[in-house]
């Protein structure tokens, strides 16, 4: 077992370990920071798994940017009173939750399982994207030429985004 | 050991990890972070089985998935705000006025 | 270019003109050009028919391909112009009278405004197309394409005074009433579809023989209901006499001299299918004679001058219908040709008096007319001469023709020959009513009579012109006694040259001479009855409502046809609509409709106030529930 592989547990069981931290703190502040410890341990595996684009990228807009949009809003909410009740429901509503997750991850496991493997022949190669700059490269291509369509069609919705808040922060400011 | 059905069992895990989240927190913030968590279980089955598959196709719809989680960010927080200046109460349960 | 496409577009391209921008460039201008392309056409017509004439007599058929109207693979069907004497004769007619009708609406029309008058002349111009469309035809897509057009135009123009209900009403008549024997005709072209593959004339009239005696009765009776329902034969004639309210020159182009002979043009036209099938030949023959008489008899009573012309239309139609009928198809055309000229004249002049007496139509109030408007009268005079058929005249010789063979032609019938005679005899007397209590006597209302004018030229000269053709005209049909000189029977001569030799010969001179003399006298009694009747200050005319017997009120009536019709038709079609719509419409559809919105609003409203609460986290729930039972079922059925 190498240094990948064991970077590779202990990223894995981090992101899992994070995740469940998150689903349970009861605050919110807390929440918000265990998600981003979640979210960089992601990014690491994404840099392990030869995806080191997506790692960087990881690690800016959503441990960067996104997550301070969240500790924005959490500031300016009056998290204290919400902080207060229980972060939970009724036992009854957490078992009725627990089923349903335990059943969506159990028909994904076998659903999974089930897929034709042939369908996916593995890359002779392991790890073909490729590394370094030669990924940026395929990356590139795969957005700009196959994907140029959707890319515009993704410039679109982030710019009806933009206007959109702006419309709702306007309105508020007249009232 | 970590071939891409560990990751893909992984992906799943953090999937309904964050689908119980949705589900029983009532802190909208909190339910939108499990949400986020939801995004990137599939992002990281993605790029499993990019690497997998040797193919970089799955790593340029992780990227547009990064940009649309980051556009509902922005609007749903957007909307969240909205909904305390007016409501001076974010907890979803209490939140009923558009049932119609 | 071919002359006969400038003499079939030419007015479609001013009516269309005229419809966009007559308003704007003023009456004069709209008028005018309407005119000058009839004229023109008139030209390029008698062009083309000079041309067809100077063909040798065995080839005069000309066919000129437009354009491919449908091209599939096992039916072809072109837009397909056939010039022959038939044609060559009714393009003539069409453009020729429809000129002069043409040129006096230009005065009559005048109080109308620049919109209106150009809207007017748009519609007449296009009825000449579609009318020359319908004549010029050489196969039945493109015939029953003109049918229909003329039909649209007729519409148009009866309904031209949109203002007034009744005419609006009197247009949706003549246009549903055609429905019922366009229906037929349509069924008749199928049924030609079916037995030929093809719907040229070329294709279907040469080898009609082909049909079975079933088969060619079926599409005569077919064809004849067609011809009925546009030649207002009974009982498909209640719309004509209706049809006058549209403005007079319309009732004398559309309604008197060119559409409504369409049905006499079409069974000469397909006479070859007609000549397989007696029985249809004998409907044909009867249905023409009764009308003939009846309207003739329904004419007696009226005192409207429109409409005694308009009965007198149906009833001169039943002469052509029984001249066709009887197998005398060179007679049933030549009474076509010169009751185009008499009766266009005749509803002209009866357009100027009514100019002349605003509006008035009621033949009680008139009386003494003579001096007042002497160019009208004697026109009309000329134009009841023919009608009645006054010896020497045009109408005289026609129906003469059809009676005589009536009597002695290959179909004869003595019950047929009874009934036009008498129908001629009844002609004799309205016409001499009219006339009579009309021009003379003693004038029956003063103011009227006071203010009575003379109008101008321009109504004036077609009024003479016509009246100069209404006698020239038969001249081109004189009996065959006494003159070997026979232009119209030699001109449609190619046309029925598959008939069997007309017996001519089994008519005696002395039994045609005797025939003329009874005519003659008869009209010459007549029509002395209905001077010493009509010309005194007490007129022998009953005032509206008051029936002398039993007879006059069932002629006043016009036989109770459209209450009839009222009754049997629109009393039965109106109950059972309105048990459609009360139990099938309301109980059923709307039943089933409102069932289904008021079961699903109570299904909402269950499933609001339990599914729909507002909570978000649960309908969450229900989407990670249906999430898994998709997943489930791709899982379950995958493979």
């Amino acid at each position: 077992m190498g240094l990948r592989e064991v970077l590779l547990a202990v990223f894995a069981f981090g992101a899992l370990a994070f995740a469940l931290a998150v689903v349970s703190t009861r605050n919110t502040v807390y929440a918000a920071l265990e998600f981003v410890a979640h979210l960089l341990c992601l990014a690491a595996l994404y840099c392990l798994l030869d995806a080191p684009l997506l790692g960087v990228l990881q690690v800016m807009v959503y441990a960067g940017a996104i997550m301070v949009l969240f500790l924005f809003a959490v500031m300016m909410l009056d998290i204290q009173e919400t902080g207060r009740e229980s972060a939970f429901q009724g036992p009854g509503q957490v078992a009725g939750a627990l089923l349903l997750a335990a059943l969506l991850f159990a028909l994904l496991v076998f659903g999974a399982d089930r897929f034709p493997a042939a369908a996916l022949a593995p890359a002779a190669a392991p790890g073909a994207p490729g590394v370094g700059a030669d990924n940026v490269v395929r990356v590139a291509r795969a957005l700009f030429e196959r994907g140029a369509l959707v890319f515009e069609a993704v410039g679109v919705l982030l710019l009806t985004a933009v206007v959109a808040v702006m419309v709702m922060a306007k309105r508020r400011l007249e009232n | 050991m970590f071939g891409v059905g560990f990751f893909l069992a992984l992906a799943f895990a953090l999937f309904a990890v964050g689908a119980f989240g949705v589900l029983t927190r009532r802190d909208p913030l909190v339910m939108f972070m499990c949400i986020e968590m939801m995004f990137n279980s599939g992002n990281l089955a993605l790029v499993a089985l990019s690497r997998y598959l040797g193919l970089a196709s799955g790593h340029a719809l992780v990227f547009f998935v990064v940009a649309v989680a980051a556009a509902e960010v922005a609007v749903g927080l957007g909307i969240i705000i909205a909904i305390f200046r007016t409501e001076k109460d974010v907890n979803v349960d209490h939140l009923s006025e558009l049932k119609g | 270019m071919n002359p006969l496409l400038v003499v079939l577009f030419l007015p479609l391209a001013t009516a269309v003109f005229n419809r966009l921008f007559g308003a704007r460039l003023g009456k004069g201008a709209a008028a005018g050009l309407a005119c000058a392309s009839v004229l023109v056409a008139f030209a390029f017509a008698a062009d083309s028919v000079l041309g067809l004439a100077a063909l040798p007599a065995a080839s005069r058929q000309v066919l000129v391909h437009v354009y491919d109207l449908l091209d599939l693979a096992s039916f072809r069907v072109g837009f397909d112009l056939l010039l022959d004497p038939l044609s060559g004769m009714m393009i003539l007619v069409v453009t020729g009278i429809g000129f002069l009708i043409h040129l006096y609406a230009v005065g009559y029309m005048h109080e109308e405004d620049a919109g209106e008058y150009a809207r007017f002349f748009a519609y007449v111009n296009f009825f000449v197309f579609s009318m020359l469309t319908l004549v010029l035809a050489a196969n039945f897509l493109v015939i029953f394409t003109g049918w229909e057009l003329v039909g649209v135009s007729s519409y148009l123009l009866i309904g031209f005074y949109r203002g007034k209900t009744s005419a609006a009403d009197a247009g949706k008549k003549a246009f549903i009433v055609n429905r019922v024997g366009d229906f037929g005709f349509l069924m008749a072209i199928f049924l030609i579809w079916n037995a030929f593959g093809s719907l040229d004339f070329s294709a279907v009239l040469p080898h009609a023989a082909a049909l079975s005696p079933g088969m060619a009765t079926a599409v005569g009776l077919l064809l004849f209901m067609g011809a009925a329902g546009k030649s207002a034969q009974g009982p498909l004639h209640v719309w004509l006499p209706d049809a006058m309210e549209g403005p007079t020159p319309v009732s004398a182009l559309i309604h008197a001299a060119t559409m409504v002979t369409a049905g006499v043009f079409l069974v000469a036209r397909c006479h070859a299918i007609f000549e397989l099938s007696p029985l249809a030949l004998g409907v044909v023959a009867w249905t023409g004679a009764l009308t003939a008489f009846l309207a003739a008899t329904v004419a007696m009573v009226q005192v409207d001058i429109k409409r005694v012309w308009a009965y007198s239309t149906v009833s001169q139609l039943g002469y052509m219908v029984l001249g066709v009928g009887v197998g005398a198809y060179t007679a049933g055309l030549f009474h076509l040709l010169t009751h185009a000229f008499f009766k266009a004249l005749l509803f002209l002049a009866a357009g100027s008096v009514m100019h002349a007496l605003h509006g008035e139509l009621d033949m009680r109030r008139m009386g003494g007319l003579w001096r007042k408007m002497p160019l009208t009268c004697a026109t009309m005079i000329v134009g009841a001469a023919c009608l009645a058929g006054v010896p020497l005249t045009s109408g005289f010789f026609s129906k003469d023709e059809i009676l005589l063979m009536a009597l002695r032609g290959p179909h004869a019938d003595f019950g047929l020959w009874l009934l036009g005679y008498l129908g001629a005899a009844c002609t004799a007397f309205y016409s001499g009513r009219l006339i009579f209590s009309v021009f003379f006597g003693k004038p029956r209302d003063h103011h009227a009579y006071e203010h009575a004018h003379e109008s101008p030229w321009v109504m004036g000269l077609p009024l003479v012109l016509l009246a100069v053709g209404s006698l020239a005209v038969g001249l081109l049909g004189l009996p065959g006694f006494l003159t070997h000189w026979q232009p119209f029977t030699d001109w449609l001569a190619p046309v029925f040259a598959d008939l069997k030799a007309v017996p001519e010969a089994s008519a005696s001179r002395a039994l045609v001479l005797g025939l003329m003399a009874l005519y003659t006298g008869t009209v010459a009694v007549l029509g002395w009855i209905a001077w010493r009747l009509y010309t005194g200050e007490a007129a022998a005319h009953p005032a509206d409502g008051e029936a002398t017997s039993a007879l006059h009120r069932l002629l006043w009536n016009k036989y109770f046809f459209d209450e009839a019709y009222g009754f049997v038709f629109v009393r039965a079609l109106l109950g059972y609509s309105r048990w459609l719509w009360r139990w099938v419409d309301q109980g059923l559809v709307d039943g089933t409709v409102n069932g289904v919105a008021a079961a699903a609003q109570a299904a909402g409203d269950f499933l609001r106030g339990r599914v729909h609460n507002g909570r978000t986290r649960q309908y969450a729930a229900y989407l990670a529930a249906g999430a898994c039972l998709l997943l489930g079922l791709a899982l379950i059925y995958h493979r």
